[in-house]
C-alpha cells in the first residue's frame, strides 16, 4: 500500500521522470489500463461499478408489459379524500422514490418501505399511505400503512 | 519483449475461446439453477456480488432474460479478449502512445484547467443543499459497491459539509495553480465520494459520468504537462485518453443498444414507447411524424457508434460536437431527461483548441488544426 504522504512528497518535489518510482514512470500505461477497465468492466458485466458506469440507458426494447409498470406513493386523509402522488411530502426526489418503491416492492418489503416513509413525513396530512402499482389501465394497491403514531 | 507481447496475445486468444466453450457447455446451466434458487453457494454469492439487483429483477423477468444477460457477459468478455489479443499482436503500447499524443500549448493547458474547474464548480457548487435530505433518508441508505467494500456509511451532515468545504477549496487551489496535481487528485477523490453518497439510495445517475471520468484523469494531464515542460515540447497523451473516454461512453451506449436489442432498437415502435413513457409535448408530437420517428433512432445509432473514431481523427470533432449537442438537447426536449446545460456537453471543451477559440475564428481554427493533426 502506497502511503498518501509518500505520494504527496513524490509529486510535490518536481523531478525528471526517470527519478520517479515505477508506477509514476509508467503513468501513461497505467492510465490506459484504468481507462479500459473502467469503460469495459461495466460493459462486460452489464453493471455499474461506481465510479465506473454502465451506459445501458434505454438499451432494451419495450416488449414486455411489465417494463411499462409504474408505482405511486399515495395518501388518504381522515375525511376519505386522497392524493395519488405524494412524493413531494417526503422530501425525496420523485425519480429516487420511484426506484426505491420498485425495489422494495420486488424485495417483498413494501410494508417496511411505508414505515420508513411515514417516519420521514413529520407533518403528514394523511391518515394512511399506500403504494399503488400501475400497469397500463390496471391499478392495484400493493400495501397500506397507517401514519398515526 | 517482442516475443513476450506475442505470447500474451496468444494467451488472450486461447483464453477467449476457453471461456466461451466452458460457459456454453457447463456454466450456462448454473444460471437456470440460480433462477430457481438451487445453484451452488459460491455461484449465488458471485451473482449477489456482481448483480445485486438479481433478486429484484427475478420477480420481474423470466428465465430467458437472465440467460440472455449471462450469454452477453461471455460474448462481450470473449470479444474483448479477442480484440485485445489482436491489438497486442499488431501494435505496442509505446507506439500507440506516441502516435496518439496531442500537442498542447501552455496557454491552452491553462485555459483548459481554468474552464474545466470553473465548470466543475458551476455544476456542483449547490450539492451541499442535498446533504440534510440525504442524512434524513438514512433509513434507505444502501452504499454503492465501492462503499460496501470499504464499509463507508453516510456521515453526519456536519461531516458532509466539512468534506464539501475541502472539495471547494481543492478546486480553488487548482484554479489558482497551486500544487495542481495534488489538489486535482483530492478534487477527484472527493467528487467520487460525494457522488457515491448521492447514489447510495438505489439509483445511479449518469448525468455527471463523463465529467467524473475527465476529473479523474485531470491529475494525469497536469502531471504529464509538468513533465513535458521540463523535458521538451508539450505532447499530451492523457488529453487523448480523456477524449477517448468521453467518446467511448457514447460508443458503449450504442453498442449496448445493438447487443441488447439488435436492430429492433432502431424501430420506430421502440422510440415511440420510450416517448410515451416520458411524455412531453414535443415527444408526443414526434410520435405523429412517421418519417422522423423512423429516422431518428438510426441517426442516434450512427452518432453513438461512430463517435469512437473521433479521438483518432480530430478532423471529425466538430461533427461530433454538433451531433452530441443535438442529441442531448433533443433528449431534453423530447423526453425531459437531462438539462440543456448538460455536463455531457460541457466536457466537449476537451475537443476544442481553447487558446485560439473565439467566435470569429471558429471555422478557421477547425481547418488549421485538422491539417496540423493530420500531418
Amino acid at each position: 500500500m502506497i502511503s498518501p504522504i509518500f505520494l504527496f512528497r513524490q509529486l510535490k518535489n518536481k523531478r525528471p521522470l526517470n527519478k520517479y518510482p515505477l508506477f509514476l514512470k509508467r503513468y501513461r500505461t497505467i492510465a490506459i489500463i484504468l481507462v479500459l477497465s473502467g469503460l469495459l468492466g461495466p460493459f462486460v458485466l452489464q453493471q455499474t461499478f461506481y465510479p465506473f458506469f454502465r451506459f445501458g440507458m434505454f438499451a432494451e426494447p419495450i416488449r414486455r408489459e411489465i417494463q411499462q409498470e409504474m408505482f405511486a406513493l399515495s395518501g388518504i386523509r381522515a375525511d376519505g379524500s386522497y392524493e395519488i402522488e405524494i412524493s413531494a411530502y417526503t422530501g425525496i426526489n420523485k425519480s429516487n422514490l420511484d426506484y426505491l418503491l420498485r425495489n422494495y416492492y420486488y424485495r417483498d418489503e413494501a410494508h417496511d418501505f411505508l414505515r420508513k416513509i411515514s417516519e420521514l413525513m413529520d407533518a403528514s396530512p394523511f391518515d394512511t399511505i399506500t403504494i399503488l402499482r400501475i400497469i397500463k389501465q390496471d391499478t392495484s394497491v400493493v400495501a397500506r400503512y397507517p401514519t398515526w403514531r | 519483449m517482442e516475443i513476450r507481447r506475442r505470447h500474451i496475445a496468444f494467451l488472450l486468444l486461447i483464453l477467449a475461446f476457453t471461456i466461451a466453450t466452458f460457459y456454453f457447455f457447463w456454466l450456462r446451466t448454473l444460471v437456470t439453477q440460480a433462477y430457481k434458487g438451487d445453484a451452488p453457494v459460491w455461484f449465488m454469492s458471485l451473482t449477489e456480488m456482481l448483480y445485486p439487483r438479481f433478486e429484484v429483477e427475478k420477480q420481474r423477468f423470466e428465465l430467458a432474460f437472465f440467460q440472455n444477460k449471462a450469454d452477453q457477459v461471455i460474448i462481450r468478455l470473449s470479444g474483448i479478449l479477442l480484440l485485445t489479443g489482436i491489438a497486442m499482436r499488431v501494435t505496442n503500447v509505446q507506439h500507440f502512445i506516441t502516435r496518439n499524443s496531442r500537442s498542447l500549448t501552455e496557454k491552452q493547458m491553462d485555459r483548459l484547467r481554468q474552464i474545466f474547474y470553473l465548470g466543475l464548480l458551476f455544476f456542483t457548487w449547490d450539492w451541499y443543499r442535498d446533504f440534510p435530505r440525504l442524512v434524513k433518508m438514512e433509513a434507505f441508505y444502501k452504499g454503492v459497491h465501492l462503499f460496501r467494500i470499504l464499509q463507508i456509511d453516510i456521515p453526519p451532515v456536519d461531516v458532509l459539509y466539512g468534506i464539501f468545504s475541502v472539495y471547494i477549496l481543492s478546486i480553488l487551489l487548482v484554479l489558482f495553480n497551486y500544487h495542481k496535481v495534488i489538489f486535482a487528485v483530492s478534487t477527484a477523490m472527493i467528487l467520487v465520494l460525494l457522488q457515491g453518497f448521492l447514489f447510495s439510495f438505489e439509483k445511479i445517475e449518469h448525468g455527471y459520468a463523463t465529467l467524473t471520468y475527465a476529473c479523474m484523469l485531470m491529475p494525469g494531464l497536469f502531471f504529464e504537462t509538468n513533465q513535458a515542460s521540463r523535458e521538451g515540447p508539450n505532447n499530451s497523451f492523457i488529453l487523448f485518453l480523456i477524449q477517448f473516454t468521453i467518446t467511448g461512453a457514447y460508443f458503449l451506449s450504442g453498442a449496448e443498444k445493438l447487443l441488447t436489442s439488435g436492430f429492433e432498437w432502431a424501430s420506430s415502435d421502440t422510440l415511440s414507447a420510450y416517448l410515451l413513457m416520458h411524455p412531453k409535448k414535443a415527444g408526443l408530437w414526434l410520435i405523429e411524424q412517421p418519417i422522423l420517428l423512423g429516422l431518428l433512432p438510426w441517426l442516434i445509432l450512427v452518432f453513438q457508434l461512430s463517435s469512437i473514431v473521433v479521438p483518432f481523427y480530430p478532423r471529425l470533432r466538430f461533427f461530433f460536437i454538433f451531433s452530441g449537442v443535438a442529441f442531448h438537447w433533443g433528449t431534453t426536449l423530447l423526453m425531459g431527461i437531462g438539462t440543456y446545460l448538460s455536463p455531457w456537453i460541457f466536457v466537449y471543451i476537451f475537443f476544442l483548441d481553447l487558446d485560439k477559440l473565439n467566435v470569429k475564428s471558429l471555422g478557421k481554427v477547425s481547418k488549421i488544426n485538422s491539417s496540423q493533426n493530420d500531418s
